[in-house]
């Protein structure tokens, strides 16, 4: 029972802290390389409000979710947990492959940068309210489960405490390591292992559509449980890191490499046509003189 | 700047075509599984080799269970007197244990597949 609470730990509530420790780095290291004193920047202390917005309303969510979890259950013949939960994982890597692309494609313009910051709050927002609502379903479900067996209190009660001390300080250290990498080795770090976690979420999305026969099936390509074992705590760590799965399918691996490349592939996209407009604006301003 | 459009738009309609592996629907094996007292009912079920099957899943107890497997990379919540519809496979030949993760000590069960044979059709 106490492995499991520290299992569960590691599985719906990693994700948030993880999630929660990106966002604020990603808001103290990149607000702080532009122009502080632009009227267009949003400060701070907004971002931190909207974090805070984002986890009441998700809180909210999950309570509404929890009471029609029964009927969404046995909608759509049976799938419409999975079809539920696919939905707002794909969103969530969605809004990630978005504030990549705008902190990369607009990093080094300034202007766009401070107008964009609007669209980055928005995904933000959209990006922890729905990493709340999903991984919070489950929690709360598991842990109404346990606290209605008595004598299961004192095993979840340190569960609970070892789990939290877990998580928060994975969350600390992972914040202040990407802190480090983003200033000397390469700025960029930060979002990379945010790329990761979101392709970790379409991995999720392919296990969920998997279970219900709407995504095809495939042998298993390797088993790496000998290396490391999913089911172990550093393997649970690595899976809500990274998406690390011990026994993929090629479907799978598909999934995770093009989840990786496309908003490299997007931003590519922009710089052409930027490039495109500014030497059309310049021929036009030479034809002029 | 064309090639780069070229380049790109392959590249995309690759990515997407990848969701277009959805399956050819096909009728699929049944297994029935019921959950009573925290035991799974049967707790051992013989499926063959190398193919798609469905579970049935039917909490008959008064409290929310978990059907969980790592080795199956499957897990659902199935809240009480309520039927949940898993599908498991292909599989190769092994066991494969399942659990479920709100009464761990009691609720357990394993998946044997083995190498032939259509053993516990429904």
């Amino acid at each position: 029972m106490l492995i499991n609470t520290i299992i569960l730990f590691l599985q719906d509530a990693l994700p948030i802290f993880i999630v929660f420790a990106l966002l604020l780095l990603r808001t103290t290291y990149f607000l702080t390389e532009n122009d502080c004193n632009s009227k267009a920047i949003i400060k701070h202390s907004i971002w931190l409000m909207s974090f805070v917005a984002s986890s009441l309303i998700a809180i909210f969510l999950v309570f509404i979710l929890i009471m029609n979890m029964s009927d969404i259950g046995e909608s759509f013949s049976y799938t419409g947990l999975e079809l539920l939960f696919s939905a707002g994982y794909i969103l969530v890597y969605l809004s990630i492959v978005g504030l990549i692309i705008n902190d990369i494609s607009n990093h080094s313009n300034t202007i766009s940068y401070h107008k964009n910051n609007y669209l980055s709050l928005v995904l933000s927002f959209v990006l922890l309210t729905f990493i709340i609502t999903l991984n919070g379903a489950n929690f709360v479900i598991y842990f109404t489960s346990y606290w209605a067996q008595a004598d299961q209190f004192e095993s979840l009660s340190v569960g609970v405490i070892l789990g939290s001390g877990i998580c928060i300080s994975i969350a600390i250290l992972f914040y202040f390591i990407l802190f480090y990498f983003n200033d000397n080795i390469y700025p960029y770090t930060s979002l990379g292992f945010l790329l990761l976690f979101g392709s970790g979420q379409l991995i999720k999305v392919s296990h969920l559509l998997e279970q219900v026969d709407i995504l095809a099936s495939s042998e298993i390509l390797w088993n790496s449980n000998y290396f490391l074992a999913e089911n172990s705590e550093i393997g649970q760590l690595f899976s809500v890191l990274f998406g690390y799965d011990a026994t993929p399918s090629m479907i799978q691996l598909s999934i995770y490499f093009m989840a990786i490349v496309l908003p490299f592939l997007i931003i590519k996209i922009i710089h052409s046509i930027r490039f495109f407009q500014t030497n059309v604006e310049t021929k036009r301003i030479g034809a002029q003189l | 700047m064309f090639n780069v459009f070229v380049k790109s738009f392959l590249s995309l309609l690759s990515f997407s075509l990848i969701f277009f592996v959805f399956n050819v629907y096909a009728e699929r094996a049944e297994f029935v599984i019921e959950l009573k007292s925290h035991l799974f009912f049967p707790s051992e079920i013989n499926i063959p080799a190398h193919k798609k099957v469905k579970l049935i899943i039917h909490n008959l107890d008064n409290s929310v269970e978990e059907f969980d497997s790592f080795a199956l990379n499957r897990e659902k919540v199935i809240f009480p007197g309520q039927r949940a519809v898993i599908f498991i496979g292909p599989l190769p030949p092994g066991r494969y244990d399942f659990f479920g993760e709100y009464h761990p000590n009691s609720a357990k069960g394993v998946i044997v597949i083995g190498t032939s044979g259509d053993k516990n059709v429904n």
